[in-house]
């Protein structure tokens, strides 16, 4: 009798609270992407969630981590303009190229795929409504970022937003150059 | 009398045909001189006064066919203007002008699902012996991905017999072709000017 009540109770809760949940879910506001400095370009990374959640996906540049990028994460990497290479690794590498172009926003995402013993991480280049895709996508913290000047940090992201409009698409240039 | 009709006629048509033909020839040399000008004529795009501003819209045709499979990193290959660029009405390039382009990514699909990659870029046309530099070129097709199937099959696997997992290394993603005639979008890098002969290029 006792645990018919627990379960009639946890099913009116559920029934109550699920409909919030969703809602919050859908009304989510969209992630907001700064544009990049003047004459500079940025990619965003992104790894949605699915297999291998537990595996980090680092990306690294000439051997120098930009950042991990766990399951359900972003990262905005600000860059110089030209061809740029990154590598992810675990027990295979893969590798991504992209032609970073000044004041443009480009996307690439990580996934882990089936390997023999782990998950290996597959980076490939992706668009902006693959990213706008994934809901719940959250930001790298702080302290999962590499050392160097790679991947924006969060108090960086917001000083960006404050100053500048959101890229309202990664295919339209902000500025000409001469 | 009529050596004299004949005389008289001949020296007549003397006098006036220089000026007919000065007649014609006068709108002539105005439309090359407006054409200088105001406008470039197809076939003549080399006008001194030729300026193409910096990121104008440009409308490429892939001239190779090029892909996940059969194209490299750091391939170079052929593409051509296909349409004319125009600027507030005035036609600034003919179509046809070829350049190069430069696969900048190039990965074969392969096993667990993972579809082919290609990420191409636009580097620059060939405008009156000079190179007219290209960028944003955004044509980085994926082939078609089937991790997605993989997982399926791993999980369903995980639960009745772990070896069937194997499979997954077996399916293979799509591959992703771009054919010869393929239109992008690009446009260009910087400010082209025509440089005066023995003059370094304005670019």
């Amino acid at each position: 009798m006792y645990h018919k009540h627990i379960i009639a109770a946890a099913v009116a809760l559920s029934a109550i609270a699920s409909p919030a949940i969703a809602r919050d879910k859908k009304d989510a506001a969209p992630i907001a992407i700064p544009a990049p400095p003047a004459g500079k370009g940025q990619i965003v990374f992104y790894r949605p969630g699915g297999m291998g959640f537990a595996m980090g996906c680092s990306v690294n540049e000439n051997g120098q981590k930009v950042s991990s990028l766990g399951a359900g994460k972003y990262f905005i990497m600000v860059a110089d303009p030209g061809r740029h290479e990154f590598s992810v690794k675990s027990e295979a590498k893969d590798r991504l190229a992209l032609e970073v172009e000044p004041d443009e926003t480009q996307y690439a995402s990580c996934k882990i795929k089936m390997g023999l013993m782990v998950g290996r991480p597959d980076i490939r280049p992706a668009t902006e409504a693959e990213f706008r895709g994934h809901q719940g996508l959250k930001m790298v913290d702080a302290e999962d970022m590499g050392p160097g000047l790679g991947a924006l940090r969060p108090e960086q992201v917001a000083a960006a937003l404050g100053g500048a409009p959101a890229v309202a698409s990664a295919e339209a240039p902000a500025a000409a150059q001469q | 009398m009529y050596l004299q009709i004949f005389l008289a006629s001949t020296a007549l048509a003397c006098v006036f045909s220089p000026a007919r033909v000065l007649a014609q020839a006068v709108p002539v040399a105005a439309e090359q001189q407006g054409a200088v000008t105001a406008t470039v004529a197809p076939g003549a795009p080399c006008a001194p006064s030729l300026v193409i501003p910096a990121l104008t819209p440009v409308t490429l045709e892939m001239m190779a066919p090029l892909g996940s499979k059969i194209s490299t990193s750091g391939d170079s290959f052929p593409l051509r203007l296909a349409e004319p660029v125009i600027v507030d009405g005035v036609t600034l390039l003919p179509a046809g002008a070829t350049g190069r382009g430069e696969v900048v990514h190039a990965k074969k699909a392969g096993g667990s699902g993972v579809g082919g990659e290609l990420v191409l870029a636009a580097r620059y046309l060939d405008v009156c012996g000079q190179r007219l530099r290209l960028r944003s070129m955004h044509l980085s097709p994926n082939g078609r991905s089937k991790t997605k199937t993989v997982d399926t099959i791993n999980m369903a696997s995980a639960a009745v017999a772990p070896p069937i997992a194997l499979v997954g290394f077996l399916i293979k993603g799509g591959e992703v072709t771009v054919e010869t005639g393929t239109e992008a979008e690009a446009r260009t890098a910087t400010i082209f000017t025509l440089a005066s002969p023995g003059e370094p290029q304005s670019q």
